[in-house]
């Protein structure tokens, strides 16, 4: 049974209105194997109708199993065409900043401003204070990249018949991951390996006997707590995004759950439904940017911590 | 924005009006017919929110160092050297701006100097000025005073030589009338002679007289 969440979750394919990707499957033939495969009984024109406004992500590297899963090899996915996407541009956005501004001191134009003011945000009021002025430069073009990164992930589930990668655990749980290899990489960098675990001990005045039975067990409670801490900061993001767009979904289905009803009973739901969704596009995209600033932030608190003496 | 708020807000009506119920019930028909095409064999996760896709994962890491390291070498690279010109070029404005704002804060306070030895040398001008109309007052009155003394003197002068004059021909006058006088009375006693001895003797005591009585 098809469920909602199917809407929110990535695909192999890209959904848009009916009318605009039509399929003429004349023949079975036509049909990608494992559509005929898994429904040997369809006819073309069932899977035409079924598979109309479903435009389907060609598949070099991998089978599928269905329109969600895999069956083997890689599977290009919706969510790593929009990542690409977001990664284009944001390259061709920086890199013409980064060219405005090698050729005039300071570039004109409302975009390179705005463009300047996060990047300055980022550097001066998250990178600084969370890191320390001595140590910042060095991570600020991954808080950079990551923030836009993040946003612009968190954006796309505005944008008609695309979504938002940061809606997959997947995606998130690579941030994070990013952000836990920086910490690790850091840190043994500035303190050596055994050093910057033994840094995750708090400094503590013990008496010998009491220090050998707890320091280990501080230990071993705060390398638990620097891997939850970053899974969590995948957990948020991934919550925050799902949730929004879950909430979203469910207050545009009350329009369908009364298809078919009277009259009345269904132009009201279907007014409530679009204001509805339309002041929760609004909450979403606030939360979009502010999810994308507290990852940054508790990301660049983490590598503050790391490259830090407790 | 109101606008755009109520042009959106119509397009939804319009497009809700349109479609309609209908539309929908078609759509939902359509969906609960084929529903399962597309979800064959569907795994015990395809529905769960925390469903980890590896490939998705390790594309996403993978696209994000990707980009991390492109825009490192082409955007933030170049971005951070702009910045520390920028700021490099700002910190020189300022030092500019205040050791133009020193120079022309020294230039002033000569400028300043140059004002009040301009004024004071105005005013010991002016001081000597006064100085010397005073003294040309002075000399002038002086001149004027010495010139009516003078004046004084000459009419004092005329004056007395005139009242000398007069008295001389007074006494003369009465002199030769006494006589005459006192010839009627002693006619024939005095000779001309005699006559001219008196008068000459009165003459003589008239200016000691006229000089004790002035």
């Amino acid at each position: 049974m098809a469920s909602a969440i199917l809407h929110i979750k990535d695909a192999y394919y890209f959904d848009v209105p009916k009318f605009m990707w039509r399929h003429d499957y004349t023949s079975l033939d036509q049909v990608p194997a494992f559509l005929r495969d898994r429904h040997p009984h369809a006819t073309p024109e069932e899977f035409n109708e079924a598979l109309d406004g479903k435009i389907l992500i060609p598949q070099p590297f991998g089978t599928l199993k269905n329109l969600y899963e895999k069956e083997s090899g890689f599977a290009i996915s919706k969510f790593m065409v929009l990542e690409l996407l977001v990664a284009l541009i944001m390259a061709v956005l920086f890199i013409r900043l980064a060219t405005k501004m090698r050729t005039t001191l300071v570039p004109r134009g409302r975009m390179w401003h705005f463009l300047e003011g996060i990047l300055f945000y980022i550097r001066d009021e998250i990178a600084m204070p969370a890191i320390g002025h001595h140590d910042a430069d060095r991570f600020v073009p991954l808080l950079w990249t990551m923030f836009f990164f993040i946003l612009l992930c968190n954006v796309m589930g505005l944008v008609p018949w695309a979504g938002s990668p940061t809606a997959s655990f997947g995606v998130t749980l690579a941030l994070a991951a990013v952000t836990l290899t920086t910490v690790l990489v850091a840190g043994m960098m500035k303190f050596g390996f055994v050093g910057f675990w033994l840094n995750q001990i708090p400094h503590m005045e013990l008496p010998l006997v009491l220090a050998i039975f707890l320091k280990p067990m501080i230990f071993v409670i705060e390398v638990v707590g620097l891997v939850i801490r970053h899974g969590v900061l995948a957990v948020r993001l991934l919550a925050n995004m799902m949730a929004g767009h879950v909430v979203l979904l469910a207050v545009m289905a009350l329009a369908f759950s009364v298809a078919g009803a009277a009259s009345e009973k269904w132009w009201l739901t279907a007014f409530i439904s679009v204001i509805g969704s339309t002041l929760l596009c609004c909450l979403e995209l606030f939360v979009a940017v502010l999810q994308a600033y507290v990852f940054t932030f508790l990301s660049a608190l983490f590598i503050g911590s790391a490259v830090h003496r407790h | 924005m109101l606008s755009t708020f109520r042009a959106l807000i119509l397009v939804a009506i319009v497009f809700a009006w349109t479609v309609g119920p209908a539309g929908v019930v078609a759509v939902h028909a359509a969906e609960g017919e084929h529903a399962h095409i597309g979800h064959a064999d569907a795994g015990d996760s395809i529905e769960k929110p925390s469903e980890i896709k590896s490939d998705l994962a390790f594309f996403t890491f993978v696209v994000f160092l990707l980009l991390l390291a492109i825009l490192g070498k082409f955007a933030w690279g170049p971005i951070v050297a702009s910045l520390e010109k920028r700021e490099e070029a700002i910190a020189k404005h300022i030092a500019d701006a205040e050791r133009m704002n020193q120079e022309a804060k020294a230039l002033l306070a000569q400028y300043e100097e140059k004002l009040a030895a301009a004024a004071s040398q105005v005013r010991e001008m002016m001081e000597d000025a006064r100085r010397d109309a005073e003294h040309t007052r002075q000399t002038i009155l002086a001149e004027a005073k010495s010139g009516a003394d003078a004046e004084r003197a000459r009419s004092l002068r005329e004056i007395e030589s005139a009242t000398d004059a007069a008295l001389e021909t007074l006494a003369e006058r009465s002199a030769q009338l006494a006589v005459e006088l006192a010839g009627k009375i002693l006619k024939f006693k005095l000779s001309s002679d005699d006559h001219a001895r008196l008068i000459q003797e009165a003459l003589a005591k008239f200016p000691a007289a006229a000089s004790s009585a002035n």
